[in-house]
């Protein structure tokens, strides 16, 4: 394989790394067109890497690969990362917006690392790359916040490390393939079981999955709209990538460990269904609607076989699209109804509300083709109780994506008082950034077929049964 | 079949003679008109055209105060659009012939075994043009919205929009899609236009539509499963032979769905206070069109592929049945609330269209799906009727609205008129397909039988006290001035009161020297598919014992 198929990662690094110098050396006034380029940088790298990431190989003998899993799960991050920079720039202040940007980007690097590590290192080294960035944006708008979400992130890292460590310990070998050949149903015992449920533990805390939310919902409630994207949204996708890389190494070993896997995406979706419905804020909707879809990529992935993970990476695909913008979007200020969004911005509040519908897994949206998906393989992997439990889950959730549209929808705007003559009265904004990642949702329902195919092959590029 | 001669009398024997279900289908006369224009994408134009429409509703710049129908006539000339389809296609419908029609199918998710396939038979043609028909009502009873009235109509038409995608769809992953995605739409408009109880109302409404859509989805899924099939297809997974137990579970899972739709006791929660709430418009679409899709499913989906199961379900059914029109009888009796009465009233012809999937003979299924199509107008004239009186009378007690008739004849007549066809009066369409049900079920289940017809003598007595009160009692003369009916109004419910009595009068269509005239007959285009349909449940001829030869002796002398 040739090198020039780490251009994207080169591209999306070397991004990071101007927009980092850009914002020291240029002068305030001359700042304004970095989230432009970075939109521009983003969009570059996603071209690049459905253009260069189709050819499959190895690179550094071994230790960095390009298949079809390293393939969709780039392009979502980078996607991800084009409606989390949209949405942001049409939603928040500039310097807001620009600022954590290098820092974003470091966000999906560390995902791309992971996505094409063949090792536990790759995995470990990518989701710390992305998990410390990801801290590091939130710590822009709120120090506070950002050293709560520190200790909670080196929390989830510990448990990981350590749970990799053992998993290297009883191996011997550190690849993802050497482990999989090496681990078999026979070969558990009390220390490698312990090594998975560590390793599970600290992914779920990454992956914002319930009763481990607290990174991706409290985290995400105190910081900006653009840290909340990162941690619910990419850092989320980032997690995801990891587990499933994990599970697929993990071989036979881990069908023990699938009930916990289950009851934790069971928790996650009756957990996030329920708090989304009784959520006071839009943005606190948003973040358990997130904690709902995330058990479903759970769930799929508790299936463990190909089609279960193909689900999984359906509803990853939808989850971060809506998870990114979703905080961007539900953004008002404080004592502000949301009413107003209705007809200030009435492309975003008509996003807004697409978002939430396909976070609830409301037809026909991307959310409910993916949860379809990992329910038709929850019903053929006889795990028809957590497909109760998920449908009880939904049901929640799109109460409470209903009680949004109210909001923006039904309830009165205050009136206005009317502008002096000759003062203009404030526009409506017609911003078509807040409407891209709805356009996005409504064109991955409509192109399902060549994402779903595409999921299907990474699935079996992950080795699963 | 002395019933049925009786009736010939009347002029409806005859059509209900032809709907008994022939296992054989006759050549298919030539109605005058077919196949001027045809479109190969006609349900499509159907099912989209409304989505497509609330999408320009929804992006199209505010209008100017003087413009305020705007948003009102985009769903009207869309809606009239879609039923002007409707009618091309019922028009051009092969009558007497099986198998689907207007047929469009693509791959959209092959990897998952998902189709886009459309089609429809009789059932589904008669009830695409009952939603065509409700669709136009519903805009035309709204048309005094003019608080977020863009909000409203985009809702309208999404609404309309999974209704007919429900009936078009033979993948049954869109029949989900759409059977879930009219829940948002619709609890939408009741929490932003009924009256003061509407969260309530939202809420249950969610609550029990919800419930029905996660049961509809673990069937399908179940099916699917126990199928081993490799994608969503109808017409393919209603060939599978899943165990007894499977068939049992994947059948309750249906029929809860259905009956949270249509609905019926004890999953009706929602519905008193949805009818005794919305705005006129959305309990016409509610309870006219919406509601219906449940007694489709229980048809297409119970009935149609889990025969075995349907037998063990039938009594419980009956009994669900006969239970929700006694309660709605009993309920109306005391109402003293118009719309609320009205609301309860709305309920029997679910009730009786469950009595006929009890039933499960082939001429109780052919009624079945006739009073879908009867029964959804007959809902829809009495509930819109009753929320137009009450809102032009500017009162919702019975005590209080006396006496309307004198002044607020339009309105009281075709109330009466809609109560008249919820009891399933001749020359009401109701009538035929009623008798249908009673004649078909009554064999199976006598007692449901005869519970449901006592049921509907005790909503007979209702009636006679509602119409006593409100239309003919003595005037209150402490109530509001009432107005009669506006152009809107008149139209839309003359629109529901016309389908009725056309489809009672003439059930087979038009015909001028023996040549069908434009409509084919609402019962001849239900009568082929539905025979299909029943044909598992005809009763299997008892074999008549072989006669023995006589014996050729000869004559024996006499003595």
């Amino acid at each position: 394989m040739r090198a020039t198929a780490l251009v994207p990662e080169v591209v999306v690094l070397g991004a990071a790394l101007a927009l980092l110098l850009a914002g020291r050396k240029l002068p305030a006034r001359d700042r304004n067109w970095l989230a432009g380029a970075a939109l521009v940088a983003a969009a570059a790298a996603l071209a690049l890497e459905l253009w260069l990431g189709a050819a499959v190989g190895t690179l550094f003998d071994g230790g960095w690969q390009q298949d079809r899993f390293a393939l969709f799960a780039k392009a979502a991050l980078l996607l991800a990362l084009i409606v989390l920079i949209a949405t942001t720039m049409s939603s928040t202040t500039e310097p807001e917006a620009r600022d954590p940007l290098p820092a974003v980007f470091v966000v999906v690097f560390g995902g791309m690392v992971a996505a094409s590590a063949t090792s536990l290192l790759g995995l470990w080294a990518g989701l710390e790359v992305a998990a410390l960035a990801a801290v590091a944006v939130s710590g822009l708008s709120s120090r506070e916040a950002g050293v709560r979400l520190l200790v909670l992130s080196a929390v989830g890292g510990a448990l990981f490390a350590v749970g990799l460590a053992v998993l290297f310990a009883t191996t011997g070998d550190a690849s993802l393939a050497a482990l999989r050949t090496a681990l078999g149903p026979t070969s558990v015992n009390l220390a490698l079981a312990l090594a998975v449920l560590l390793t599970l533990t600290g992914i779920a805390i990454r992956l914002g999955l319930a009763p481990f939310q607290w990174l991706s919902v409290e985290g995400g409630l105190s910081v900006s709209a653009i840290g909340a994207g990162t941690l619910g949204g990419l850092l989320v996708g980032v997690a995801a990538i990891v587990a499933a890389k994990l599970l697929g190494g993990l071989g036979t070993v881990i069908v023990a460990w699938a009930p916990w896997l289950a009851v934790l995406s069971a928790t996650a979706m009756l957990l996030g269904g329920l708090r989304a419905a009784t959520a006071a804020s839009p943005r606190a909707v948003a973040a358990w609607l997130v904690v709902a879809q995330v058990g479903w990529v759970a769930a799929g992935l508790a299936a463990h076989d190909r089609r279960g993970s193909a689900a999984a990476l359906l509803v990853l695909g939808a989850l971060l699209l809506a998870a990114s913008a979703a905080p961007a979007l539900a953004r008002v200020d404080v004592g502000t109804p949301l009413a107003t969004l209705r007809r200030a911005q009435p492309l975003r509040a008509l996003g807004l509300a697409l978002l939430m519908l396909s976070l609830a897994g409301a037809p026909p949206l991307a959310g409910f083709i993916g949860q379809f998906a990992v329910a038709a393989e929850l019903v053929r992997s006889n795990l028809t109780w957590l497909l109760t439990v998920g449908l009880l889950g939904s049901l929640l959730s799109v109460v409470a994506a209903v009680r949004v549209i109210r909001l923006l929808y039904l309830e009165s705007v205050p009136d206005q008082p009317r502008p002096a003559r000759g003062v203009r009265s404030p526009a409506q904004t017609w911003s078509a950034e807040a409407l891209t990642p709805a356009v996005l949702v409504l064109l991955y329902s409509l192109l399902a077929n060549p994402i779903s195919g595409l999921a299907l092959q990474g699935a079996a590029a992950l080795k699963l049964p | 079949m002395s019933l049925l001669a009786v009736l010939h009398v009347f002029g409806v024997g005859g059509p209900l003679m032809e709907a008994v279900p022939t296992p054989s289908a006759s050549p298919a006369p030539v109605n005058f008109g077919a196949n001027v224009i045809g479109f190969s994408f006609l349900l499509s134009l159907v099912v989209w055209g409304p989505a497509l429409m609330a999408l320009v509703t929804a992006v199209v710049p505010e209008p100017r105060p003087g413009q305020r129908r705007t948003f009102l006539g985009i769903a009207f000339w869309t809606n009239a659009a879609v039923l002007s389809l409707v009618i091309i296609g019922y028009s051009q419908f092969q009558a007497f012939t099986s198998g689907l029609q207007f047929e469009e199918k693509l791959p959209w998710l092959p990897s998952l075994g998902i189709n886009y396939h459309l089609g429809v038979d009789g059932m589904g043609m008669v009830l695409l043009l009952l939603s065509g028909l409700i669709g136009l009502g519903a805009t035309l009873a709204s048309w005094d919205i003019r608080e977020r009235s863009r909000t409203f109509f985009v809702m309208l038409l999404l609404t309309q929009t999974a209704v007919n995608g429900v009936v078009a769809s033979r993948d049954l992953f869109m029949v989900v899609l759409f059977w879930a995605a009219a829940t948002v739409p619709v609890a939408v408009l009741v929490a932003g236009w009924a009256g003061p109880r509407r969260s309530a109302a939202s809420g249950r409404l969610l609550a029990y539509w919800g419930l029905g859509t996660a049961a509809l989805m673990a069937g399908v899924l179940v099916l699917y499963a126990a199928a081993g099939s490799s994608d969503f297809d109808l017409d393919r997974l209603g060939k599978a032979a899943p165990s007894g137990r499977v068939q049992l579970l994947i059948a309750i899972l249906f029929a809860v769905a259905a009956l949270t739709r249509l609905p019926l006791v004890p999953f009706h929660g929602w519905a008193r206070d949805v009818l005794a709430e919305a705005p006129a418009g959305v309990v016409v679409l509610v309870v006219g069109s919406a509601s219906r899709l449940g007694g489709y499913v229980l048809v297409r989906l119970m009935a149609g592929i889990e025969h075995d199961a349907a037998h063990t379900l039938a009594p419980f059914l009956g009994a669900l049945a006969a239970l929700t029109v006694l309660y709605a009888g009993l309920a109306a009796l005391s109402a003293t609330d118009v719309r609320r009465l009205a609301a309860y009233l709305a309920l029997i012809p679910g009730g009786v269209t469950v009595l006929g999937v009890a039933g499960l003979t082939p001429l109780s299924l052919v009624g079945t799906v006739m009073l879908l199509f009867a029964g959804g107008l007959a809902a829809a004239l009495i509930a819109g009727s009753a929320a137009t009186l009450a809102d032009r009378a500017q009162a919702r007690s019975v005590g209080l609205a006396a006496g309307l008739a004198g002044r607020i004849p339009k309105l009281s007549w075709l109330l009466l008129l809609g109560c008249l066809a919820v009891l399933g009066m001749p020359f009401l369409a109701t009538f035929a397909s009623g008798l249908m049900v009673f004649m078909g079920s009554f064999r199976t289940q006598p007692g449901a039988s005869v519970a449901v017809a006592v049921g509907i003598v005790l909503a007979a007595a209702a009636i006679a006290r509602l119409m006593q009160r409100v239309a003919f009692g003595a005037p209150n003369p402490d109530a509001p001035t009432p107005a009669d009916a506006s152009l809107a109004d008149s139209w839309y419910l003359g629109i529901l009161a016309g389908a009725l009595l056309w489809v009672g009068l003439v059930p087979s269509g038009p015909k001028l020297f023996g040549v069908p005239l434009l409509d084919p007959g609402v019962v001849n285009i239900v009568n082929t598919s539905t025979a299909d349909l029943a044909s598992s449940y005809a009763p299997t001829p008892v074999p008549t014992p072989a006669l023995s030869p006589l014996p050729t002796t000869s004559p024996s002398p006499s003595p």
